[in-house]
């Protein structure tokens, strides 16, 4: 009913301009019209007037996937009519080389080829306009190089994998230059991102909202400045010297992971990430991230941010450190709202264990999400030591929401564990060996 | 079947020789009469050939509602021309499927015949065959209007077919970019 009156204004509004001859003819006439054309041509006519863009797409046949093991098509792409090819997977024997595809590369650019994925077994050369594909909006490449001389233009790119590609620096630039909407993309293991000794890399983009990045151990330098992003997973390996994580205010979702630290602690740079993180709703801090920020936090009674979003929060941490110990307060405090707390521990063997008694437990009480919010706590590497002791007995006393709790321990400390989790009977008592450990979980209703 | 199409063809030959006539007569929408040759209308138009066997004709001009005295005109113009060019038989569309059928290169003649149409009677005579099942006319006609459109920019096909842009230059940037793989070399 509601469609009536839109479509009657909109006759009269072409009867009002002149008639139009192509809006009389009716789908099988325009499509016998269209199959006279290249699927360029046919393409480039939802340009022309919103009829034609509402009418034509429908009309153009499409071929939803191939997947080529050698470098000819076995049903060739016509000219005429139109075709459109939407994803496009190319995965050739050892025998074949990468270059012999880029005629069917070509081709498939005619066809207004969406997706391409190009899967290698060893990391041979791709061919050159495999970045050169304008309508790609995603592109996998998997296990393969990608030639310094390529040509770069792919401005509809939303997605880029890059799967153990080694590629430059400078290719990496470039993509992010001609992509400019460019949302997602995943770096696992590239190689050849920086030459000699200043092995880094640099990723730069005012629109990626994803990222994953994951360097080879050869790696020393990662850089990134991402205004845009939502959600970012980023590891360091042990060679990293040197680490940027700039803001990005409307993150969500963050995953750190810091693996070793360099001599210089200065070099790492997180905090500025965090300060800005403010719409941050999951947060997972692993190996040495909590050590970085703590250096980086340190002397500062309390973070300047408040999470107001932030529901879950992992955190790994050595409990044996005083300022790592004190970071994670000051983060729980800035947490107003959690539901989802776990806290994996390790033990740093180069520090001594005599951590002193001091007033967690008044800064504990001073943790309102600790009481107040809290659904869901696990602890992972429990030891009955002061402080964590200290926090499980205040968590089952206190907490108000608590639903559930776990905790993974050494076989040995079995006895402590329960003694401490009896402080609060619950219903529903598990005991596994979940995490190659022994593991006890107990639900309340 | 076969008997039905004998039926047929007795009926025929017994009407035609009732009224002594080859042609038949076809009025337009607005009242105009046109005569064409029975036996080329027949074979062109697979909506006549169904009239004609079914008897349905009328002397006084077969009312086709559908179709301007300029279209039909130019309708009875390509009967007309195909009937004296044309072995008869040579030229019938065996399938009725626009992307399966190979479309044979429009005759010198039937380029001329649509060279010299506006655009108006162009899109008029692509109607006007579609009502009447003229398979060839049909592709003909489309095929001329495609040609129009090869290798022509949106613009171009504006200007050539005097459509109105109603995109704003947003939108049209925005869908330039979306298609900028077609738009290449441009």
């Amino acid at each position: 009913m509601a469609r009536r009156p839109r479509k009657r204004r909109r006759r009269d509004a072409a009867a009002a301009e002149g008639p139009d001859c192509f809006s009389r003819l009716n789908e099988d006439l325009l499509r016998s019209i269209l199959s006279n054309l290249p699927t360029r041509s046919a393409a480039t006519l939802a340009a022309v007037s919103r009829h034609f863009r509402r009418e034509i797409p429908a009309l153009l046949d499409r071929v939803d996937s191939l997947t080529l093991h050698e470098p000819h098509f076995q049903d060739p792409l016509r000219a005429t009519p139109p075709v459109l090819l939407r994803r496009l997977a190319l995965a050739p024997h050892r025998a074949i080389p990468p270059s012999t595809f880029r005629p069917i590369l070509d081709d498939a650019a005619l066809h207004g080829l969406s997706e391409l994925a190009f899967r290698l077994t060893r990391r041979a050369r791709l061919p050159k306009n495999v970045l050169s594909v304008k309508s790609l909006a995603v592109l996998d490449l998997d296990n393969c190089a990608v030639a310094p001389w390529s040509n770069v233009a792919c401005p509809c790119l939303r997605t880029l994998r890059l799967n153990r590609v080694a590629i430059l620096q400078e290719l990496i630039n470039k993509i992010l230059a001609s992509a400019s909407c460019l949302e997602t993309l995943e770096m696992v293991y590239c190689t050849g991102l920086g030459t000699g000794r200043s092995a880094g890399c640099t990723v730069e983009s005012s629109s990626v909202r994803n990222l994953v990045f994951r360097p080879t151990r050869k790696l020393e330098q990662i850089i990134i400045r991402a205004s845009a992003l939502r959600t970012v997973t980023l590891y360091t390996r042990s060679r990293v010297k040197r680490l940027e994580l700039a803001p990005a205010p409307k993150v969500r979702k963050a995953y750190l992971h810091i693996a070793k630290l360099p001599a210089k602690l200065e070099a790492f740079r997180v905090r500025p990430f965090l300060d800005a993180g403010v719409k941050l709703e999951c947060l997972t801090l692993r190996g040495n991230s909590v050590k970085v920020l703590s250096s980086e936090f340190k002397g500062i009674p309390k973070l300047t941010v408040m999470f107001q979003d932030l529901r879950i929060l992992s955190v790994s941490l050595n409990p044996s450190s005083i300022e790592e110990t004190y970071f994670l307060l000051k983060l729980l405090e800035s947490c107003p709202h959690l539901e989802n707390f776990s806290l994996s521990v390790h033990e740093d063997m180069e520090q001594a264990n005599n951590m002193p008694s001091t007033d967690h437990k008044e800064r504990l009480s001073s943790i309102s999400c600790l009481t107040t919010s809290l659904v869901q706590f696990k602890f992972r590497g429990f030891k009955p030591q002061e402080f964590q002791k200290e926090l499980m007995v205040f968590l089952l006393t206190r907490g108000k929401k608590l639903k559930k709790v776990g905790v993974e321990f050494e076989k040995s400390q079995a006895d402590a564990v329960r003694k401490i989790l009896s402080i609060k009977r619950a219903p529903t008592e598990r005991a596994s060996t979940k995490y190659g450990n022994h593991y006890m979980e107990l639900e309340y209703s | 079947m076969e008997v039905d199409k004998g039926k047929g063809e007795a009926e025929e030959t017994r009407k035609v020789a009732e009224a002594d006539r080859d042609t038949v007569t076809l009025k337009s929408s607005d009242g105009k009469l046109f005569e064409v040759s029975k036996e080329a209308a027949a074979r062109l138009s697979t909506v006549l050939a169904g009239m004609i066997a079914g008897g349905s004709i009328d002397d006084n001009g077969t009312d086709l509602k559908q179709i301007g005295s300029e279209a039909l005109e130019n309708v009875v113009d390509y009967c007309n021309k195909h009937a004296n060019s044309i072995p008869s038989a040579a030229l019938i569309s065996s399938s009725i499927s626009f992307n399966t059928a190979p479309f044979k290169e429009p005759e010198e003649w039937e380029r001329k015949f649509v060279d010299r149409l506006s655009h108006d009677a162009l899109f008029d005579l692509v109607e006007a065959a579609n009502f009447l099942g003229m398979e060839r006319l049909l592709d003909v006609t489309c095929h001329k209007i495609s040609e129009m459109m090869k290798g022509k920019s949106p613009d171009q096909i504006r200007e050539v077919f005097n459509i109105k842009n109603d995109y704003t230059k947003e939108e049209l940037e925005e869908i330039r970019q979306e298609l900028a793989w077609a738009f290449y070399d441009d």
